[in-house]
This record gives structure tokens, C-alpha cells and sequence, in this order.
């Protein structure tokens, strides 16, 4: 039985060391290439760690301003519309998933129908109708019409996993509030809303992250380059003639490792969040 | 209260008050496109003779589009790309997270670092896998050189046969961590008892994930599939960064062709045509699958 047990355990650990490298092995690349002088990545032979060590790739990122590269505008435009596009999203879904799990009216069902299959509808799709009317405002390559369309992309999820969180709190509590003589809205603030903060801190991280790292909308709504988000700025690096690995790998690094920590913080609550309702 | 859950209910009308900005959102940012893209794939939308644009043109669009081989391809590589990539996500997932529902020592820092692809940003992801897939200074065929597996390099990215194939992996090493993470708090809400009680009776290993696992994680597995179905139907990031479609339209599925008819060719009309079919067949989906999972096993 105990060497069954122990031969079991190591082909466990085979097994799950060869995934888990399949999983980190581009990201320390990444690193590892974020630190070498671009000669060393266009050479024939490839070491596992730099051989010349260097940060020119950081220093170029962080401080060269070309008439198409600012790292620091691009870094401010993410968090300007990653923000805003998360804290409108996250207001509309608390009241809107409050709204679908708590009570009951003509025109729920539909409501809860179409943000199920919301979530089908490819982004492209979205984009065609949306670019023609946000032209006709006059809002492509504006910090508004990309938010509006990160806004419309969010909402039917964080919604959903709102929702889930109210289904959780039972009704007598709300019931209980209302003998006392809160007001529903009084209910809402002061009662169910402190219950389903973590829940909220999840849904803002999703949403947050939805807008950091968008890049299809993006792309194609901001037409010029100082109003680009990260990602498209990134992107555009690899359309040069020689290609800037370290400079761009020093960008992606840079982007990737806060997201990557706080995932690995918050895991717990992330997959409990993803998969409410579906987990019981 | 019970029988307002049961549907015969009073109108409660603090559900508007809660839920108007909600509604106002769904009516203006998706059921307004969703009208708006069938309206259009039966009007004239070429951009580049605006004169034009908005007349209606009856079934034109489709028959241009059923003519056009390039969408037929797109269709068919679509179809290649999803009936590879879910099932892979899936099987690897699945074993990903039996691996780590098994006790050991490292199981936390095994689970962090899986974690990872899901935490990469796409473009991020893409900008990798391309230094990567390089064909003469890249890691991969310098490996694969190294071990005698190959006697040249590979093109990954650059040769038609092979481009899809790598697209492919990209997609799965960025979409299977999340497989693995469902699938594992899935696992984790199976109670304990019920493995003790099968290991008494002297089941084995195998045993106890045909017999235990697999049937008791059916609900999540239904809402994990459909989540990787609807997702790889709708991806576009990785391919079009990655590869934009080429080499020679190798890796155009069909919402880079939709893309391309929109915001290369400027012919809306037949973009929205594409599109339209693409919500159809999404929306069929959909609705099988939720007649059949009783709503997927989430409750409206």
C-alpha cells in the first residue's frame, strides 16, 4: 500500500512538474530575453540566462520618447480607461445583478436571457454596428468611445457574477431589514452591500483587467498613437523592420508581473468568483 | 416568499429602480448592434461608395458571401481550430486539475505557477510565443535542433502547413489553466466522505475518477464546455496578433475574415452578413444548451 502510494506521488510529481514548466517557461523567457542586449536574441547560440546582462531594454522603455513609442502616456491612457470603464461597469452591475436576483417583474427574464447570450456575441461583431455609431457622435479615437465599449463588453459578465453573490445572502435577512424600517435602498446600502464586498473586490479585479489588457477595440478606435492603451502599443513594436525584442520584452514584463502577483494573490477568490453558480 | 421565486409574482416594482441602468446598457450597447448588424447585412454597406450605403439590397450580401471561397475557408479553419482546441483545453485541463486535487507537498506552488498563462495578457502572450516560434534564432527550433527531433527549423509562424498548428498551442497554453482551476474547485466540492467510501471498498485510482469524479462534476464540466465552446467561437486576439490571418490566409478563421471585410475592404455589408451568420449559429447553440443543461446549470 505505501509503495503504491509512493510510486503514485512520483509520477504525480513528473506529471505536474511537466505542466507547470509548460505553463512558467514562456513567462521566464520573456524575463530572462528582457535582460539581454538584442544581439544576444538574434544570435545562433542561446543560452537559458543572459550572458550579457543588461537593462537597456527597461531604460528605453522607460525613458525614450520617439514620435511613436511613450511608454508613460500609453501606461496612463490604460489606467484612465481601465478605471473608469471598471468603476461604471461595476456600479451597473451591483444594482443590475441586486435587481435580477432580489426581486421578481415583467422583464427580468429577458433581461437575464440576453446577458447569458451576451456572452456569446463575438467582440468583432459588436465593433462593426458600434464603430458607425461612435463615429456619427464623434467619439473614435476618444477615451469615451473606447470606454463605452469596454463598459457594453464587461457588464454582462460582472452582472452575472454579481448576481451570483446576492443569490448567496438569504432573504430573511432582507426581510428582517425591512421590519425595521429600512427603506429597500437603506436594505441595500447598509445591509447586503457590506455582506458582498469581496465579492465586489473580485468582480472590480475581472472588470479591471478585462479593460487592461483589451486590445481589439482598442486597436481599431484609437487612431492616434498618444492615445493608445499598453497593449496596442506593445503590439505595434513588432511591425518595425528589425524587431526590439528586449524593449519589448521589458514592456510585456513590465505589464504581466503586477497582474501575474495579484492573480496569485487573489487566486481563492477568483475561482470562487468564476465559478459561482456553476459550484455549489 | 416562496412563491415568488415560483414565478405567479407581484410586480415588484424596486426591481426597475435597481435595475434601469442595467437595462439601459443591455438596450443600448448590445441589443442595439445585435438589430443593427441584421439591418445591415441586408443593406448596402461598401464604404468606399457611400452614396449607397443603407439602401437595402435584399439577400445580396449572403450571395456574395456564399460565392466568396475565402469565407467557405474561414469557416472550414474555424471549424479545425475549435474541434481541436476545445477538446485539448479540456483533456489537459482535466488531468491538470487531478494532478492537483491529489495530496503532496508543493501542491500550492504547483497550482500558482499554472495559474500563470491566465494572468498573460494577450498581446503579451503573442509578442512571446512569436520570439519563440522564430525561425532562425528562436528557443523552440534551437530545442528541437539540439535534441535531432528536426534536421532545420521550422517556420512556426511563417509556413502555411504549420501556422495553425502553433496558433493552436498558443491558444491552448493561455485557455487551459482556466479548465484546470474550474474543474479543481469542482473537484474540491465533491465532500471527502465520498472518496474515503470508495477507497474502503477498495476502489482504485481509475476507479474512483470514472465512476466518482466524472459523474459528479458533470454540472461543471457543462458549464466549463459551453464557456470553452462560446470563447473559442469568438476569439480573434491571439490569431490576429500572433499571425493576422496569414501566412496566405492559413489561420484566417472566420472573425479575422469578418474583421478584415470590415476594417480592411470597408465592406460593412458583408462583414455584418458574416457576422450575422456567426450570431445565428451561436445563438443555436446556446439554446440547445441550455434546453438541454436545464439554463447550463445556472439559475436565471
Amino acid at each position: 500500500m505505501k509503495a503504491n502510494k509512493r510510486r503514485k506521488d512520483i509520477l504525480t510529481y513528473i506529471f505536474i512538474t511537466i505542466i507547470a514548466l509548460f505553463c512558467i517557461a514562456p513567462v521566464l523567457w520573456m524575463i530572462s530575453c528582457s535582460f539581454r542586449p538584442t544581439s544576444e536574441i538574434y544570435s545562433y547560440d542561446i543560452t537559458i540566462l543572459p550572458k550579457n546582462f543588461t537593462l537597456d531594454g527597461y531604460i528605453k522603455l522607460f525613458t525614450e520618447t520617439t514620435s511613436t513609442v511613450d511608454f508613460w502616456q500609453w501606461a496612463r491612457n490604460s489606467v484612465l480607461i481601465a478605471s473608469v470603464s471598471c468603476i461604471i461597469g461595476l456600479i451597473v452591475a451591483c444594482l443590475g445583478g441586486y435587481s435580477l436576483s432580489k426581486f421578481r417583474y415583467p422583464g427580468r427574464l429577458p433581461v437575464a436571457y440576453t446577458i447569458v447570450v451576451a456572452q456569446v456575441i463575438p467582440g468583432t461583431l459588436l465593433l462593426i454596428p458600434m464603430y458607425l455609431l461612435l463615429s456619427k457622435w464623434n467619439l473614435v479615437d476618444t477615451y469615451r468611445g473606447l470606454i463605452i465599449l469596454n463598459v457594453s463588453f464587461s457588464v454582462p459578465y460582472c452582472t452575472w457574477m454579481m448576481k451570483g453573490y446576492f443569490d448567496g445572502i438569504p432573504n430573511d435577512l432582507l426581510e428582517s431589514g425591512e421590519i425595521d424600517g429600512a427603506s429597500k435602498f437603506q436594505t441595500y446600502f447598509k445591509i447586503v452591500m457590506p455582506l458582498v464586498t469581496p465579492g465586489v473586490a473580485v468582480t472590480a479585479f475581472f472588470s479591471f483587467i478585462n479593460s487592461w489588457n483589451e486590445f481589439l477595440f482598442a486597436s481599431v478606435l484609437m487612431k492616434s498613437y498618444d492615445k493608445w492603451t499598453l497593449p496596442v502599443g506593445l503590439s505595434t513594436m513588432k511591425g518595425q523592420y528589425t524587431v526590439d525584442y528586449t524593449t519589448m520584452m521589458a514592456g510585456g514584463a513590465v505589464i504581466t508581473i503586477p497582474i501575474i502577483i495579484l492573480f496569485l494573490v487573489l487566486q481563492r477568490h477568483l475561482v470562487s468568483g468564476m465559478t459561482s453558480g456553476a459550484v455549489k | 416568499m416562496k412563491k415568488n421565486r415560483l414565478g405567479k409574482q407581484k410586480v415588484d416594482k424596486y426591481g426597475y429602480a435597481f435595475g434601469w441602468p442595467l437595462m439601459l446598457v443591455m438596450v443600448l450597447l448590445l441589443l442595439y448592434p445585435i438589430i443593427q448588424i441584421t439591418i445591415m447585412s441586408f443593406q448596402s454597406w461598401y464604404l468606399l461608395r457611400p452614396q449607397k450605403n443603407g439602401v437595402f439590397i435584399g439577400w445580396n450580401n449572403f450571395n456574395k458571401l456564399f460565392q466568396d471561397k475565402y469565407f467557405w475557408s474561414s469557416v472550414r479553419k474555424t471549424a479545425v481550430y475549435m474541434l481541436v482546441t476545445i477538446p485539448v483545453r479540456y483533456i489537459l485541463g482535466f488531468v491538470t486539475a487531478i494532478l492537483l486535487n491529489r495530496d503532496y507537498r508543493g501542491r500550492a506552488i504547483y497550482r500558482a505557477m499554472v495559474i500563470i498563462p491566465w494572468a498573460v495578457p494577450e498581446v503579451v502572450t503573442c509578442l512571446i510565443w512569436m520570439l519563440m516560434y522564430q525561425k532562425d534564432y528562436g528557443i523552440i527550433n534551437k530545442i528541437l535542433l539540439d535534441l535531432g527531433w528536426i534536421s532545420s527549423g521550422v517556420g512556426w509562424i511563417s509556413d502555411t502547413n504549420v501556422a495553425m498548428t502553433s496558433a493552436i498551442i498558443v491558444n491552448i497554453w493561455k485557455g487551459f489553466p482556466f479548465v484546470a482551476l474550474m474543474l479543481l474547485a469542482g473537484m474540491q466540492s465533491i465532500p471527502e466522505d465520498v472518496y474515503e467510501a470508495a477507497k474502503m471498498d477498495g476502489a482504485s485510482s481509475f476507479k474512483i475518477v470514472t465512476n466518482i469524479v466524472i459523474p459528479l462534476l458533470r454540472p461543471v464540466s457543462a458549464v466549463v464546455f459551453m464557456l470553452l465552446v462560446v470563447w473559442t467561437i469568438r476569439d480573434y486576439g491571439i490569431v490576429y496578433v500572433l499571425t493576422g490571418g496569414g501566412p496566405s490566409r492559413a489561420t484566417e478563421v472566420l472573425t479575422i475574415y469578418m474583421y478584415k471585410k470590415a476594417f480592411s475592404d470597408f465592406n460593412y455589408g458583408i462583414a455584418a452578413a458574416s457576422g450575422f451568420i456567426m450570431m445565428i449559429v451561436a445563438f443555436v447553440f446556446v439554446y440547445f444548451y441550455m434546453k438541454a443543461q436545464k439554463n447550463g446549470g445556472m439559475e436565471l
